[in-house]
């Protein structure tokens, strides 16, 4: 009987000893908050005026934040509804705002990419050719404005194997959903959600 | 022989090892430190206008547009401290190659360092734009944050559906509140020209997500969420929020406000901002006779998608009247709150109301001579273009761009 106890009191002695190491171990394993490298000082957000205490500011001046809960919940029904990039393009405006396809030919991996560079009264649209080396680094061969340059072409019709794409778009009726796709799977996603009546920004990653 | 086979040993390891030499090595870390001493260069002398296209710098070679000029300061900074650099791969973030950063080695052919340095940024600019650097390598700070360093994007909505996008890049917080930035085009780029400044700029675009007051990410930080960027940082959608419950004046005055260092008498702002009409009243003249100077070359053939968009000014002569009606609102601001009438105040009485007699006055304050021999005060620019008879259209004659006639105006297209 003395011996069960003694036993019973070994066991309950072990299982705590074993709980204090696991919640030990998982403190070490807890994500870190960012490393910052950073002195106590932090930026100065005192109003350097003092009259801008003083400014009109605006009861509205108060940031409004979804909470982690409900932005994880537009998050999740967002990557629903755009999780398919070939369903969105069929199904909505899409403005492509860059591309990257890296593919293999004859051996060589090239990246293609289009995007657009800005001017003071258009956008520019821009196509580069990268070829890669032995060790997998992008050199940046052909780049040309406006319209595709041969090397670009003739990667572009060439047979090969393509091993990467990546695209972002925008959507939305005001292009204002910014979806960004790699190998066709949703990344991110940045902008105006048209799944909710609250127009605040959202910002996603998967 | 035996010493030369030495030599050619040495000669070869020496060739080896700097075939494999990162842009620059970093042995400091980002810190906030790092950050305010970043905020101090860029406040300093080493960021100047001419940085990039002096001989003597070494940086001679840099030719940037808008959004390459934040990527280029930045980069210029890191290496000068030893600290790591880091950008989304514009080329795609395929396995081992996420970022782009100053570890690789793929600029060796540019030789030393500086050179090496100058390679990496030029091929940054033709790898990214504004979309790039707002989306992926900045995040949103706090009003309060904004100091030297920080950028400021915009996108508006231009003619047809097009969209224009610009950067930005604060050099300073005037005592006021408002901006000193230096900044380039792709006009400018082409014409590898030295950076723009603008020593007192009041932004007239209201933030729009993820647009407006942004600050670089540190290379740890790429591809991570708001929330997870140290708040020491300052990161915050504050002023999309703001923005999205106030026009663009009030946002602005707002956020004045809370940079300023000295209140702003309505004296002081309506000077402020003739400097700025006046400065940019003038800078048409260099945007029209870049399209002079090219039909002359090119036999004044009308000019395709292109050319039209390097040389045509509807956006530009745009955000000039934008500037223009701005000046016109601190005047009646100003009378409100009944300011004396000062010099600039009567100028402006005159350029909108036609009060006063101050021709002579105005015209010897801020001429402008778009001709040889034909030089308008800026009450008959105002007057020109509030009535549109100012044309953006680059084939049209200097006397048709100008609105010193109306006709005959050009048949060449017109693109948007």
């Amino acid at each position: 009987m003395k011996s069960s106890k003694n036993l019973r009191f070994i066991i309950v002695l072990v299982i705590f000893l074993i709980a204090g190491a696991l919640i030990l171990l998982n403190q070490d394993r807890a994500p870190e908050s960012p490393q910052v490298n950073a002195s106590p000082v932090s930026i100065d957000s005192t109003p350097v005026n003092p009259d801008a205490t003083l400014a009109e500011t605006p009861p509205e001046a108060v940031t409004t934040h979804n909470s982690e809960a409900t932005k994880n919940t537009i998050c999740q029904s967002l990557k629903f509804s755009y999780q398919n990039i070939e369903d969105v393009k069929k199904r909505e405006k899409v403005d492509l705002r860059f591309i990257n396809v890296h593919k293999k030919v004859d051996g060589l991996v090239y990246r293609l990419r289009f995007f657009y560079k800005d001017s003071s009264e258009n956008e520019i649209p821009s196509y580069l050719v990268y070829k890669e080396n032995q060790n997998d680094e992008d050199i940046l061969t052909e780049k040309t404005l406006y319209k595709k340059g041969k090397l670009y072409r003739n990667i572009e019709k060439a047979q090969g194997e393509i091993i990467y794409t990546e695209e972002g778009i925008d959507v939305g009726n005001a292009q204002d959903l910014f979806l960004h796709y790699e190998n066709k799977v949703l990344k991110d996603l940045q902008g105006i959600s048209p799944l909710t009546k609250e127009q605040d920004f959202i910002e996603c990653r998967f | 022989m035996k010493s030369l086979f030495s030599v050619l040993i040495l000669t070869l390891s020496i060739l080896s090892f700097s075939a494999k030499a990162a842009v620059w090595e970093d042995t400091n870390s980002w810190s906030i430190e790092y950050e305010q001493q970043f905020s101090a260069w860029m406040q300093g002398p080493a960021v100047r206008v001419g940085m990039f296209n002096d001989r003597g710098s070494p940086y001679y070679g840099i030719s940037t547009d808008c959004a390459d000029t934040a990527y280029a300061l930045r980069a210029v900074f890191a290496f000068e401290n030893k600290l790591p650099f880091a950008i989304t791969n514009p080329s795609g973030s395929r396995e081992t190659s996420k970022s782009l950063n100053n570890k690789s080695n793929k600029f060796d052919y540019a030789g030393v360092p500086a050179k090496r340095l100058v390679a990496m940024i030029t091929e940054i600019g033709d790898s990214v734009g504004t979309e790039n650097l707002t989306r992926y390598d900045t995040f949103p700070m706090a009003i309060k944050s904004i100091a030297p360093g920080a950028i400021f994007t915009y996108k508006i909505q231009a003619r047809f559906g097009k969209f224009i996008r610009h950067a930005y890049n604060i050099k300073d917080v005037n005592p006021v509140g408002t901006f000193d930035v230096v900044y380039s085009t792709q006009a400018n780029h082409a014409s590898r020209g030295d950076l723009l400044r603008r020593r007192d700029r009041e932004f007239e675009n209201l933030p729009n997500e993820p647009w407006g007051f942004r600050r670089f990410r540190w290379p740890e930080h790429l591809n991570k969420s708001l929330s997870e960027i140290p708040l020491e940082l300052g990161a915050s959608t504050e002023q999309y929020s703001l923005a999205s419950k106030m026009d663009t004046r009030s946002f602005f005055k707002y956020v004045g406000k809370q940079l300023a260092t000295t209140t702003e008498t309505p004296e002081v702002r309506m000077n402020r901002i003739f400097a700025s009409v006046c400065l940019e009243s003038q800078a048409r003249i260099m945007y029209v006779n870049e399209a002079k100077n090219y039909l002359s070359q090119s036999g004044n053939a009308c000019m395709d998608y292109e050319k039209f968009d390097a040389y045509s000014t509807p956006a530009r002569d745009g955000a000039t009247k934008d500037m223009y009606e701005k000046f016109q609102y601190a005047l009646a601001e100003s009378k409100q709150l009944g300011v004396a009438n000062t010099p600039i105040v009567a100028f402006a009485d005159y350029i909108f109301n036609g009060k006063g007699s101050v021709q002579a006055e105005l015209l010897a304050a801020c001429p402008v001579e778009y001709k040889t021999g034909t030089v308008i005060d800026l009450a008959l620019f105002w007057k020109r273009l509030a009535a549109g008879k100012m044309s953006s259209h680059p084939n049209d004659t200097v006397e048709v761009r100008w609105g010193e006639k109306t006709s005959p105006t050009t048949r060449c297209k017109r693109w948007y």
